[in-house]
């Protein structure tokens, strides 16, 4: 089957932005719902996170092996200028949501006296929004053009 | 995107023996999509691989791409 136009980095990205996205929002969904009604307790926020890196980085690398098998000749290419324009032009943007975020949550935490699961799950809710964004950008670009 | 860049990449393959996409893509080190891409106006590729281009079909870099002026 011919791979349309679609470049294995294109697909790379696809294919990891879905993966976090499913993670962590049931990740998020879990830790802030238990946090809220105190039905979980650091230990097993811990145990949640753990389990969610474990279960993305398994995923990554399954859901990987797999396009790579069906794109064998596009995954043995090298990144070129393009791929590397992307993730250099959508890091920069995500770096600054990133950045934001963090002061946002520093701030908060400045003001309101928050526990240390709280500040910890906000820091991982920023790098989760900001790696979001990087790989929606760069879907955008790959789309769109640049 | 940057539309006041045209490019006769596509026209030239064709005048080169048919060239693939894919053949170009290995003579100038990128993507098979990346030629797609820059035939489409969607990538305007760096002057590295511009003047690859225009090696590999022995032209000139203006014989390939050409500059239509800033938008305003």
């Amino acid at each position: 089957m011919k791979s349309l136009n679609i470049s294995f980095e294109e697909k790379s990205t696809w294919v990891s932005l879905a993966i976090i996205l499913i993670v962590y929002s049931g990740y998020f969904s879990q830790v802030y719902d238990g946090l809220l009604n105190g039905t979980l307790d650091k230990a097993a926020v811990t145990g949640l996170f753990i389990g969610a890196v474990i279960t993305l980085v398994i995923l990554e690398i399954v859901l990987h092996i797999v396009i790579a098998a069906f794109n064998h000749k596009d995954a043995d290419q090298p990144r070129d200028e393009r791929d590397r324009l992307f993730t250099m032009k959508a890091g920069n943007i995500s770096g600054w949501v990133l950045g934001i975020a963090v002061l946002m949550i520093a701030a908060h935490t400045f003001i309101q006296d928050l526990d240390s699961t709280w500040v910890a799950n906000l820091l991982l809710f920023a790098v989760f929004i900001s790696q979001v964004t990087s790989y929606i950008l760069q879907l955008i670009y790959y789309r769109r053009g640049y | 995107m940057n539309p006041s860049i045209t490019n006769n990449v596509r026209k030239l393959r064709f005048e080169n023996g048919e060239m693939s996409q894919q053949a170009l893509a290995d003579a100038i080190g990128v993507t098979r999509q990346t030629v797609f891409a820059i035939e489409k106006g969607k990538y305007s590729p760096s002057l590295e691989v511009a003047f690859k281009i225009a090696e590999t079909f022995s032209v000139t870099l203006d014989e390939v791409f050409q500059y239509q002026g800033s938008e305003k």
